[in-house]
């Protein structure tokens, strides 16, 4: 098992490292020159060639890399060219929203999806069914972006009963995490549903009610429990996403997280932050699915880790 | 036992009644604070006033400091914390500050405040952007509490307008811990809390030597998303919001609980020509282009009423800024120019652009359509803003758009910035329009310097590698019940003299 885990993080190491790879290979190999961009259109030539030199832009590419490449580890990524703050430090600041944000839409959407998902998978090909599978088609769906200012125009402009944007109070979230939720909701609900109609016809359960147990817990104990798999793997991958910002939806509401922090970087060319949101996401999803990979064997006691 | 629960009942009702009374009488003892909340399209970078060329650091500033002397929204010099000053000889201004202006941790100014600032300013290990505007400042020195001189190298024109940029920091005031998240200035409002990438919460600072704001409060906050920022004013969570989009205004001019306000701004649009290669190194195929460009179709269709036709290299209200005869639209004319000019048949040219500003893409379309009627085919080339810009600078171009704003407010941050031969920034070498600009920037008498401005501003026009199209309008959205807010074309917002109404 420890074996297991070590193996895990360092293969997860090298897929951060990749990804830093990657990130040091688009920015210097795009064309156009950071240090024109960042001092603008005032700057003189000498100062464009200082900076150049101070920032070792150089030094051969592949001295570059290096250089790069141990300072990513260490978590120096360099200043933010907007906020002239190190990019770390800007990512941390803005990831409790982000956080806050995602474990906000988790609460919201997995329990209505897991329940719609039951209730459809039990009377499949009925009124219910189509309900909860055109509902989760729609939230699956619907862009994001749409849904947010959709919100916004009936909760926030006309009925006027909750902040169309910002950070500060539990009415705050209402909106983006609705806005988030919806997605997981939906992929979650049919998952669910296709993993009941799957194992609804299996043996077990017929022996289950067989034995008199109570259908709610047929269904909660022993049908839920081996539909759980590809529902929790899902349900990591979306919380890797959602933690490395959503960033539609955190724009659209004006949410100081991560993902209006990369979103605005990306628009600014600030290359350090960009790279500190690429390798801070990529470095999650390495975290998250490590952490649903052995959450298989607590689902599943068969499965056993070498 | 039944009497001791309705006895405890009772109890309990009679505190909350207690308590509504008390709760009720104190706030009505206490007027009811008055706040302001600004939804602002654009980022706050820093608190601190040196380390950025952004606007809206700009803006910030002016609620927090104050500079020596202000630039009122007409473009005057006014004085501000220096009472008065005087110039001993071209190149030494003496300024004298006004008493018992203190900050608000209760420090009082002195003439090593204004030494100090201007000295982090110029040292390259604050590493401050504005340091560019400062390469010809001697020293600072301080003659008493209340006089400090600074000296130039050589005479500045606009000196006293490059000051007007400049908040007075308390001495050593970036040794104290948290500068940059709380700093402490002079100015109207103190910092509460800076939440990045949030908000930015002041308070009145009730003994500003100009006297107290009219509002308790100001919330400044950030909503990139058009969209919401209207939605947020209309539901009354902001009271006033910057960068309307046009397509909202008609929805918005219904809206009797919203005042809409726009200031034609000094950021102006304009296509350059590039003259250090073939074909506009030749005036005649300038002056060809300058009679196939017309800009009101794309003021009027394609901006829709955002912008405003250029009327000089300068937007009006910057200082020395002034109206030329527009070009008539002459097709004809044009196409003479350039038979006699040897291209017969026209030529092909590229025009390189970025989507910085909005509509970018349709002007430049549209240009290469009018451009193209007589003769000019242009293939238009739109770049990565990354890439736009080293090409600009490295001249690789034949045309391309290009747009900017006036952070001073005087002519010479724009004019010998972009157009003297020794900026090398669109190939144009005028021997003339060079002296014109060094007077502008070394002659320290106002008039004398308007006038080189004006006979500069006229070579550029008919000569030069320009052609101006348009100044963006800034479009603000208020609450009915805000009152005293006046848009500026620099796009300073201030809040100081703004009060609501109950």
């Amino acid at each position: 098992m420890t074996h297991y885990v070590v193996r895990r993080l360092a293969r997860g190491l090298l897929v951060v490292i990749g990804v830093v790879t990657l990130v040091f290979i688009v920015m210097r190999v795009v064309p156009g020159d950071p240090i024109a961009l960042m001092l603008g259109s005032v700057a003189s030539e000498e100062t464009v060639r200082d900076l150049a030199e101070k920032m070792g832009l150089t030094k051969p590419l592949t001295v570059q890399f290096c250089v790069f490449l141990r300072q990513a580890l260490q978590g120096d990524f360099g200043e933010s060219l907007f906020y002239r703050e190190p990019a770390l430090r800007l990512y941390l600041q803005r990831l409790p929203a982000t956080l806050e944000l995602t474990i906000a839409a988790l609460l919201i959407g997995i329990a209505p999806a897991v329940l719609g998902g039951i209730l459809a998978g039990l009377h499949a090909g009925k009124g219910l069914d189509y309900v909860v599978s055109i509902g989760s088609l729609a939230g699956q769906s619907l862009p994001n972006y749409w849904v947010g200012l959709m919100l916004i125009l009936v909760f926030a402009r006309t009925l006027r009963v909750l902040p169309s944007s910002g950070y500060g109070t539990p009415s705050h979230f209402v909106l983006p995490a609705v806005t988030l939720a919806l997605p997981t909701l939906g992929v979650t609900a049919r998952l669910v549903r296709s993993g009941m109609l799957e194992v609804l016809p299996l043996d077990f359960v017929r022996t289950a009610r067989a034995k008199g147990l109570p259908e709610r817990v047929v269904i909660l104990k022993h049908v839920l429990k081996n539909i759980l798999i590809p529902v929790v793997t899902m349900l990591g991958l979306q919380t890797g996403s959602l933690l490395g910002g959503a960033f539609i939806v955190e724009t659209v509401f004006a949410w100081p997280g991560v993902g209006k922090l990369a979103i605005e970087a990306i628009q600014f060319r600030d290359y350090p932050v960009v790279a500190v949101c690429v390798m801070m996401t990529a470095a999650m999803f390495v975290a998250i699915n490590t952490a649903v990979d052995l959450g298989y064997a607590y689902l599943d006691p068969r499965i056993r880790y070498r | 036992m039944k009497a001791l629960r309705l006895s405890r009942g009772s109890l309990v009702c009679g505190v909350l009644v207690l308590i509504m009374v008390l709760g009720g009488g104190l706030v009505t003892i206490g007027a009811t604070p008055k706040s302001l909340t600004y939804g602002s399209a654009e980022r706050i970078a820093t608190l601190d006033p040196q380390m950025s060329l952004d606007i809206t650091v700009f803006a910030v500033s002016q609620h927090i400091f104050d500079p020596l002397v202000i630039r009122d929204e007409n473009g005057t010099i006014l004085p501000c914390l220096a009472e008065s000053w005087d110039m001993v000889d071209p190149c030494t201004w003496r300024f004298r500050l006004r008493r018992g202006v203190r900050f608000h941790d209760g420090t009082p100014l002195t003439a090593e405040c204004v030494k100090y600032t201007l000295d982090r300013l110029v040292n390259p290990s604050t590493k401050s952007p504005q340091a560019v505007l400062w390469a010809d400042l001697k020293d600072v020195q301080v003659v008493d509490d209340s006089t400090v001189v600074v000296r130039t190298t050589r005479p500045i024109g606009p000196l006293l307008y490059n000051l007007a940029l400049v908040p007075i920091l308390p001495s050593g005031a970036d040794t104290k811990p948290g500068f940059s998240q709380k700093p402490v200035g002079t100015g109207p409002f103190k910092v509460v809390r800076w939440l990045k990438g949030d908000r930015l919460v002041l308070e009145a600072n009730r003994d500003y030597w100009r006297g107290s704001p009219k509002i308790d409060r100001l919330e400044w906050r950030e909503i990139p998303e058009a969209a919401t920022r209207v939605s947020a004013l209309e539901s009354g969570e902001v009271d006033v919001v910057n960068n309307v989009p046009p397509e909202e205004v008609p929805r918005l001019k219904e809206n009797p609980r919203v005042t809409l306000m726009s200031t034609p701004s000094y950021r102006s649009v304009f296509l350059w020509m590039n003259c250090g290669r073939a074909p506009f190194d030749n005036p005649k195929v300038r002056d060809a282009a300058r009679y196939a460009i017309d800009p009101d179709p794309i003021v009027n269709h394609i901006l829709g009423g955002s912008a405003t036709r250029a009327r000089g290299p300068l937007a009006p209200g910057i200082f020395g800024a002034c109206k030329l005869e527009p070009y008539s639209y002459d097709i004809e004319r044009a196409k003479k120019l350039l038979v006699e000019a040897g291209y017969p048949k026209g030529f092909e040219v590229s025009l390189k652009f970025a989507e910085m500003d909005v509509k970018m893409k349709e002007v430049a379309e549209a240009i290469a359509h009018q451009l193209g009627k007589v003769g000019i085919r242009v293939s238009l080339v739109q770049q990565d803003v990354a890439v736009w810009v080293s090409d600009l600078l490295a001249l690789r171009w034949d045309m391309v758009t290009a747009g900017g704003t006036c952070l001073t407010g005087d002519a010479d941050f724009i004019l010998r910035r972009l157009y003297h031969s020794s900026a090398k920034r669109t190939g144009y070498v005028n021997p003339e329009l060079d002296r014109l600009l060094e007077e502008g920037q070394t002659n320290v008498d106002q008039d004398a310097r308007a006038q080189a401005y004006a006979r500069a501003q006229k070579i550029l026009w008919d000569d030069g590698p320009a052609i101006w199209l348009f100044e963006y309008v800034a479009t603000y959205a208020a609450d009915t019940k805000v009152r005293g807010f006046r848009p500026r074309p620099d796009d300073m917002v201030n809040f100081y003299k703004v009060s609501i109404e109950d």
